[in-house]
């Protein structure tokens, strides 16, 4: 991927792993872009000091998954158990990375998951990781860590899920904002040359569909032969989910800066997506 | 008494005009390939053929060769263009036994088209049900479905979490399930802190805890619950979306068979079956076999495309698409297998496997609704195949079962296929041996086989059955290529087929001898490049024949002729004589002469035949030798006891003898012996003979006389050779040219001879005599001086009797 003035220059990032699907479909999304943009790898688990301590506590039991009975919890299986994904996502990083000779380290932390996640992304410039964490039931809303790198995250966040790869169609949400300028150009740079790429122009009018459509073209450069470009006026986050469940694509690139939807929408409409998202905070 | 005369020619052959045909040759005559003479063969198949009950099955017996095949052949040929085409059989998959592969019947010539048909089909249902399944409609469903299951638990889940961050409570996710613990800003307490709080505090947070986990496990043993819905809303979509895209698939089918009950019965399972298991159809990759079977016997949901394919094959066993009667298979190795039909198998890494579309027909199969021919005799040869066949007629069904399995002698996955209605006639051809040994030894066979075709090796000969032999003949020469035969020719057959048949007035029916002298006569005419079948390529073939069958006849004659083997055809002896004897190596047969002596001597009036004391003499010639002595004691033993006792032999003999065809010649012997009167041995004798002195008929009459003729040939014809035949083989005689030219310059004679005492006089030269009322014989007839002989014979044993008895006395007396 070239980058351009106007692309994202990343050099750090930050995957976090924690075994789950989720975590495994991050990884490769970060190595894949890693290769990419020769950028260092740094992975990062997370042991949960709730999970600990509540293991501490008096008394301490779980439902287990599987059969709904009610167990004890041993605090020291508790360590060793955590110790034990830290290693298997040690290992995990090692052979993701080893075959493309990605630059990497990888740390455990101990703390509260999202704080410890975010923390170890400070340096970052991009932080990788799944829409939710372990769990028996599949959410559909984002999971707590996720949840707050939206919110309160400063580096630039790719929510992954299984299922998907960066090598499928993407989409853009492109309103001629500057955000999401950059959006639309990191989609191009980080598409392959057969991709698809759906822009989804939002546009209340022909005219600025229209003007929409010719600086979407410029800005896409080579690229703008694979966009299938989509005009749709904006009319709220129900119908902008429906027409993306329409078009049913992989990975949405957008801007969390954008001259029709407030930060907060933005943040509301990834809270609601069912797709991979790369969020861009900055440039 | 009267002599017989010798015979003339004319008597010696029956020959055949051809003048008598109005073709110039063959090639005139339509050809049929039927035989005539058969009539109570024909009447017996034309009975089978018409009975349509059970166990009307027919034998046809008579001696290989004579056209019995030919006869059936043709006869069934006529009889089943006219009868209806049976149906065509296939197996299908049996949906709920699937190791009983289901038969179907279809109407002839159908069964293939609908192979075909569900061929195109299922290959259609590839394009197709990958095509429903990927359309935007389904995936919606489908997606909302599952997405509902998931709204479903995180609703669930939800509420949980929320009712426990109510009560400041977390739910965490442990490496196997949830467990709860009170936060404070978001941080689980530490276990000091807990221990801090009140005791009423954490009793309320330990009831907290415990609801919440209440709710948890009842939430939680809710979600197979759920999934199971979920499931089942997604099997009754897919079955929704498979069956709306297969079904019009299936009418379209449905409709050309909709006058078939059994197809559309099928049709419907393989409907049914698709759209439950329609997965098959998204398969890409194709798997081994070994799982296809797998999944075929358990009836298994998930397959491959093989599989698929495999699954709804039909398997058409029978086709008659092109048959225009009931057909007629003639099954030239009748074996289990070839008759019931097989279950075959496949190698899959080292095992056997198999499947419904591996059943392979059997003769019984193909042969349903119409006529099955088979060969007695191979049909016994094979292990259980007549047991087989048996059965089937007897339960009116084929069976299809595997030998191996049946006597454990393999051990493997097979099948048990549904047993095929069984409408059939069974013709079996065989010798007569066969047909009485089955129903003399078999209780089956008189119930099964009810109708016996007897085939005649012979057929009368006249003006008509000659021009039938000559339309054999043609159609014989039509079937096999040959070179037609000029009428000359036909005729010469005519008279070979006598001689074959051991009679002049009629005909063999061995129509693989004809075929194969036609094709050695049609070698010998395409050597000098005819265009016709000759008389003289008939003669070269015959001539042919006996010459390469020679060898064995020359070297005796050759011992004959070097003195190694004593026959003496030139003077006169005293009990001794030459009998004619007749040898059979292979298919040919041949005569020579063999010397016979008699020897007289004082005894108890019994005849002793060496041949039997040495056990080199067969029970016939016993009793031959036997009758002698009953003649003896009938013509000279009423008075007094017969006080001779005589041996006889076959001089030179080192094989056994059999047969009473000599026995004649050994009384003649036997008379010499005892009168005195030596015989002329350049007459050779041949005969059987009775008590009364009677001589009867034998066989082989044309080689003894031939063996006998070339002899003296060799040795130089004077006029006087000749031979003794009796006078009831007259009719038999078809003899060469070159004796019928001998007799005709009188260079040698054949006598027919009635009596004894003919047959003696010719060979004495003497009169046997005749008996006065007063028991005389004539003065110095050959029968008086044996009567002389045997007086003095019983005078001489009187005496030495007295003798013994006085001398005993004295003996005793002394002592």
């Amino acid at each position: 991927m070239k980058t351009s003035p106007n692309t994202l220059a990343i050099r750090r990032i930050t995957v976090a792993l924690d075994c789950s699907p989720h975590s495994r479909a991050s990884l490769d999304a970060a190595v894949a872009i890693a290769q990419i943009l020769k950028a260092e790898l740094s992975g990062v688990f997370v042991e949960d000091i709730n999970l600990l301590r509540m293991a501490q506590l008096p008394q301490a039991s779980q439902i287990e998954r599987t059969t709904a009975r009610e167990t004890g919890i041993d605090a020291a299986a508790v360590e060793r158990s955590l110790r034990m994904q830290a290693r298997e996502a040690a290992l995990m990083m090692k052979k993701a990375t080893e075959q493309f000779r990605i630059r990497h380290s990888f740390i455990t932390r101990r703390g509260v998951v999202p704080a410890e996640v975010l923390g170890a992304a400070l340096e970052s410039d991009l932080l990788v990781l799944g829409r939710t964490g372990k769990t028996p039931v599949c959410r559909r809303t984002l999971g707590a860590t996720a949840r707050k790198a939206v919110t309160e995250g400063t580096a630039n966040l790719l929510l992954m899920r299984p299922g998907f790869t960066l090598q499928g169609p993407l989409m853009v949400l492109f309103d001629g904002s500057e955000g999401s300028e950059l959006a639309l150009q990191t989609a191009a740079s980080i598409a392959g040359t057969a991709t698809p790429i759906h822009v989804l122009l939002l546009a209340n009018s022909p005219d600025a569909a229209e003007h929409l459509n010719t600086r979407a073209a410029a800005l896409m450069g080579e690229k703008k032969q694979q966009a299938r470009l989509h005009s749709i006026p904006w009319a709220g986050i129900p119908m902008l989910l429906q027409c993306i469940g329409m078009i049913d694509t992989g990975l949405l690139v957008t801007s969390e800066t954008s001259s029709i939807m407030t930060k907060e929408t933005v943040h509301e409409l990834i809270e609601k997506l069912n797709y991979p998202v790369l969020l861009l905070k900055k440039k | 008494m009267s002599l017989p005369k010798p015979l003339r020619n004319s008597e010696l052959y029956n020959r055949c005009d051809p003048e008598q045909f109005s073709f110039s040759s063959t090639e005139e005559l339509d050809g049929t390939t039927g035989i005539s003479g058969q009539d109570r063969a024909l009447e017996a198949i034309r009975l089978s053929i018409g009975m349509k009950h059970d166990g009307f099955n027919l034998f046809a017996l008579g001696p290989a060769g004579t056209g019995k095949q030919t006869a059936i052949e043709n006869y069934l040929q006529e009889e089943s263009a006219s009868e209806p085409v049976p149906d065509d059989w296939c197996y299908v998959y049996n949906f709920d036994k699937p190791r009983q592969p289901a038969a179907m019947p279809l109407p002839p010539g159908r069964a293939c088209a609908f192979s075909k048909e569900m061929d195109s089909l299922v290959e259609a249902l590839f394009s197709i049900i990958p095509g429903a399944f990927s359309s935007e409609e389904y995936q919606e469903q489908e997606k909302a479905i599952k997405e509902e299951l998931q709204e479903q638990q995180s609703a669930a889940l939800e509420k949980i979490e929320k009712k426990a961050a109510g009560n400041s409570i977390a739910v965490i996710r442990t490496p196997s399930g949830f467990a709860f613990a009170p936060v404070r800003d978001d941080e689980v307490l530490k276990s000091e802190d807990f221990m801090k709080l009140s005791e009423e505090e954490r009793n309320t947070i330990d009831k907290q805890i415990s609801e919440l986990k209440e709710a948890m496990q009842s939430m939680m043993m809710q979600i197979p619950k759920w999934q199971r819905e979920t499931q089942k809303k997604l099997k009754e979509l897919n079955q929704q979306v498979a069956g709306f895209a297969v079904k019009p698939l299936f009418s379209e089918l449905q409709s050309r068979y909709d006058d078939l009950e059994n197809v559309l019965n099928y049709l419907d399972r393989v409907e049914e079956d698709i759209t439950a298991h329609f997965e098959q159809f998204l398969e890409k990759e194709e798997g081994g076999m070994q799982e296809l079977l797998q999944a075929q016997f358990s009836g298994g949901a998930r397959g491959t495309r093989r599989q698929a394919i495999h699954r709804y094959k039909v398997n058409v066993v029978v086709d008659n698409s092109d048959a225009t009667g009931a057909p007629v298979i003639f099954e030239d190795k009748p074996s289990c297998h070839n008759l019931l039909g097989d279950i075959e198998h496949t190698s899959h890494m080292g095992t056997l496997v198999t499947d419904f579309t591996l059943i392979k027909a059997g003769a019984l199969h193909k042969a349903n609704g119409g006529y099955l021919v088979l060969d007695a005799r191979r049909l016994l040869m094979e292990p259980l195949a007549y047991e087989t066949l048996k059965k089937a007629i007897r339960t009116r069904q084929i069976r299809i079962e595997s030998l191996a399995q049946l006597y454990s002698l393999m051990s493997t996955v097979s099948l048990e296929p549904e047993p095929v209605p069984l409408d059939i006639k069974v013709i079996l051809l065989g010798e007569r041996y066969l047909y009485y040994l089955l129903s003399s030894y078999d209780p089956d066979f008189s119930e099964l086989f009810k109708i016996a075709a007897d085939f005649d090796d012979d057929m009368e000969r006249g003006s008509d059955s000659e021009l039938a032999y000559a339309s054999i003949l043609a159609g014989m020469i039509d079937h096999a290529g040959l070179r037609h035969l000029d009428r000359g020719a036909v005729a010469r057959i005519i008279e070979f087929g006598s001689r074959t048949a051991g009679d002049a007035s009629r005909l063999s029916t061995h129509l693989q001898g004809l075929s194969d002298l036609l094709h050695e006569a049609d070698f010998h005419a395409g050597e000098e490049q005819a265009a016709l079948i000759s008389r003289a390529h008939v003669e070269q073939a015959i001539e042919a024949r006996r010459y390469r069958a020679g060898r064995i006849p020359e070297k005796i004659r050759k011992a004959m002729l070097e003195h190694t083997i004593l026959i003496d055809t030139d003077s006169e002896k005293t009990g001794q004589i030459n009998g004619l004897a007749v040898s059979q190596l292979g298919d040919q047969m041949f005569g020579h002469p063999s010397r016979i002596t008699a020897q007289v001597k004082m005894g108890k009036g019994d005849v002793i035949d060496i041949e039997r004391e040495v056990e080199m003499g067969g029970p016939i010639h016993s009793k031959g030798v036997m009758i002698l002595s009953g003649f003896l004691g009938g013509r000279f033993g009423s008075d007094q006891p017969l006080s001779l006792e005589a041996t006889l032999v076959f001089e030179q003999s080192y094989s056994g003898v059999e047969g009473d065809s000599a026995s004649s010649a050994e009384l003649y012997a036997l008379l010499s012996a005892l009168s005195g009167l030596p015989l002329r041995q350049w007459l050779a004798v041949t005969g059987s003979v009775n008590q009364h002195g009677e001589v009867q008929a034998i066989g082989g009459v044309n080689e003894k006389i031939e063996g006998f003729f070339d002899l003296c040939n060799e040795r130089g014809l004077n006029g006087r050779q000749g031979v003794l035949i009796p006078a009831a083989n007259v009719r038999n005689l078809m003899l060469r040219q070159d004796i019928r030219e001998a007799v005709d310059q009188e260079r040698f004679h054949i006598y027919p001879v009635t009596l004894i005492d003919e047959g003696i006089e010719l060979l004495t030269g003497v009169a046997a005599g005749i008996r006065s009322d007063e028991g005389q014989w004539s003065e110095e007839s050959v029968n008086a001086r044996i009567a002389r002989r045997l007086d003095d014979m019983a005078e001489k044993q009187r005496q030495y009797r007295q003798n013994d008895k006085n001398g005993g006395n004295e003996e005793e007396s002394t002592s």
